[in-house]
């Protein structure tokens, strides 16, 4: 129990007859990134919005640090930060205004917190002008600010790399897995974006039409690619065309992309096609496995198997 | 367990921080500081003050026994006006039944006291005047736009969701954005007063700062000094600025709009309750309508506009609508998902 920082127990949201999610069950512990991955309008929002008291929870509960959310809910509030939807600030005030705002609601905020929590978001030179005249990237970075303010047990976010430029996006995971290993923060991140989630959870939770489909670490939903035994390989060589037509004559899927030839197999077909092509001359400069890939094809299985 | 005050204090302090806080009382002092002036260069203009106080001062001492006189033939004629009045099925001459009552009620009032009629007006007259007259209303308007920013204002900015998800209550967000609000009208109306007030004993002296002046209660005259009527009246049109905070902060809380919310209040302190309390002066059933009977100071500045209320009607009335209005608020932003 004590490793256990979010405990979110049969939950169930209806509005009116329509049943938005059921019974999400899961279990989040100390110092793990968790990815919540689903489709857009899949439920994501929804069982955040559970999680944080902004939608009354139908049926089940969730657990903060041991403390229920329905009976608990000041408890349970104190101990999580968190950025839902967009990182909507007070344009009107400057950023150290808002984190002052927000920092007043707990008592464990002092200037001190705050000017720390500017370093830690890497704000401290824009941190007194208007939040108006921010970036996108700069508010994002404001919202995480003020979800730490209070050092809570737990971080949610919302789709928080919703609109940001690739290297926002490496910043902003480089800045969690750092915040998750030396404080030992749990980060609760939901997306839709696949390739994200791999690079910077240690588990996902997947989650279509209202209901989990799975909860399992990166490696292994990784290896169920694996199981069934095919992954796809980009071969690169000095003639994609004729490595392609070579390859489909030894029974090996493979097809000319424009990054160069696709090619599906298994990992003891590897030593075969290397033959294969040098023996007939054909240069070889790369092999990779397309692991960017591999999430989303789960993802694509899962979730179509639902249908 | 959270601090209410400390939320208070953040309601207070994002409040002061939208620019337009600040503006609205700009403008408040301006328009005080041009009211009074102008008021000053018409009257320095037209020799007003000058020679009406100097010539009916010299009258009065003159013929100091002649004043009982005179209101007595004013009385009369008034009782006979009452009469026909009262007997008149108009419904607009009506509703100068009780202004009348209480003109004959003040008069009679002076003869059996033997208390002459003040030759000049005291500065709290004067800066009644101004108030209840003018800038009450902008008091009232200036409110509303606070609370429709600070309550519906931030649904549309997408900050609720910010504040919800705090160590607190929705029941405490919402009331400490109330009396942040309310705190802001008081702001302004003391700001009002007391600039209003010095302006004018600096334009045109402080006279009858002592004075006393009649009051006109619940079918009663009572004889009290000047500045406590003063401060009745500033009381009642702030108890009647509260009403209409009450429903713009009901209205914002259930619309979750600025824009719906703002339009809406304004809207309904421009126009609806003019025609509300239209309503009521000429149906019988139309004072029990909400805003029908919202402008309690004139209760007691110039008597009962429409029939069968008094001033405890009217507060009580409004009351209860503020109730409701409250528990309708509350109500749907407790339930509410955000």
């Amino acid at each position: 129990m004590t490793n256990v920082v979010l405990k979110i127990d049969k939950l169930k949201k209806v509005i009116g007859k329509r049943i938005i999610v059921s019974d999400i069950s899961m279990e989040l512990n100390t110092g793990e990134i968790f990815g919540f991955l689903g489709p857009n309008g899949a439920g994501k929002s929804t069982t955040i919005k559970m999680i944080v008291g902004l939608s009354k929870i139908t049926e089940g509960d969730v657990f903060v640090n041991g403390l229920s959310v329905k009976d608990d809910f000041k408890g349970a509030m104190r101990n999580i930060g968190c950025i839902v939807e967009n990182p909507d600030m007070y344009k009107y005030m400057s950023g150290l205004d808002n984190l002052r705002v927000f920092g007043k609601m707990y008592k464990n905020v002092d200037e001190a917190r705050i000017n720390e929590v500017v370093k830690i978001v890497d704000l401290e030179k824009a941190i007194n002008d208007k939040v108006k005249t921010y970036s996108l990237g700069m508010k994002q970075r404001l919202g995480i600010g003020q979800a730490l303010l209070h050092r809570p047990k737990l971080l949610i976010l919302d789709e928080p790399t919703n609109g940001l430029d690739p290297a926002g996006i490496k910043d902003m995971r480089n800045l969690l897995k750092k915040l998750a290993k030396e404080t030992n923060l749990t980060v609760l991140i939901s997306s839709h974006i696949l390739g994200e989630m791999q690079q910077m959870c240690d588990r996902v939770g997947i989650i279509n039409n209202g209901k989990i489909i799975t909860v399992k670490t990166v490696e292994e939903i990784i290896n169920m690619t694996a199981e069934d035994g095919k992954t796809v390989l980009l071969v690169k060589t000095d003639n994609n065309e004729k490595a392609a037509e070579l390859l489909l004559s030894v029974n090996i899927n493979s097809s000319v992309m424009s990054d160069g030839v696709h090619v599906e197999t298994t990992q003891e077909h590897v030593p075969e096609i290397i033959t294969t092509l040098t023996t007939a001359g054909i240069s070889v400069y790369g092999m990779d496995k397309q692991d960017a890939q591999s999430l989303e094809d789960v993802f694509m299985k899962l979730t179509g198997e639902e249908k | 367990m959270g601090n209410f005050f400390t939320l208070i204090s953040i309601e207070n302090m994002k409040l002061w921080k939208r620019i337009s806080a600040k503006v609205m009382l700009i403008i408040m002092i301006v328009l005080i500081v041009l009211a009074t002036g102008i008021y000053k260069y018409y009257t320095v203009s037209n020799h007003i003050s000058d020679t009406t106080t100097t010539s009916t001062t010299t009258v009065t001492t003159d013929a100091s026994e002649n004043w009982k006189q005179d209101l007595q033939k004013k009385i009369d004629a008034d009782k006979v006006q009452l009469t026909q009045e009262e007997n008149s099925t108009n419904k607009m001459v009506a509703t100068s039944v009780g202004p009348m009552k209480k003109t004959l009620a003040e008069d009679e009032y002076r003869i059996n006291n033997n208390i002459k009629p003040e030759s000049k007006e005291s500065i709290w007259t004067r800066v009644t005047y101004f108030y209840t007259n003018g800038f009450s209303g902008l008091v009232i308007l200036f409110t509303v736009i606070a609370c429709t920013a600070s309550v519906a204002g931030e649904f549309s900015e997408g900050t609720m969701k910010m504040m919800i998800s705090r160590p607190y209550s929705r029941f405490q967000i919402l009331s400490a954005k109330l009396i942040a609000i309310i705190i802001y009208g008081i702001v302004l109306v003391v700001t009002t007063f007391v600039i209003n007030f010095l302006l004018l004993g600096i334009l045109f002296g402080f006279d009858g700062i002592s004075s006393k002046e009649m009051i006109w209660a619940s079918g009663k005259i009572s004889y009290e000094p000047a500045a406590l009527k003063s401060l009745i009246l500033l009381g009642l049109d702030s108890l009647q600025a509260i009403v209409f905070i009450i429903v713009a902060f009901a209205i914002s809380a259930i619309s979750r709009s600025r824009s719906i919310a703002t339009g809406f209040s304004i809207f309904l302190v421009l126009v609806g309750a003019g025609i509300i309390s239209l309503l009521a002066q000429f149906f019988t059933w139309g004072k029990y309508l909400p805003f029908a009977v919202t402008s309690f100071a004139s209760y007691i500045s110039s008597g009962t506009a429409v029939g069968g209320t008094s001033l405890s009607f009217a507060i009580i009335i409004s009351l209860l609508y503020s109730a409701l209005f409250c528990f309708l608020g509350y109500f749907i932003f407790q339930k509410r998902d955000i």
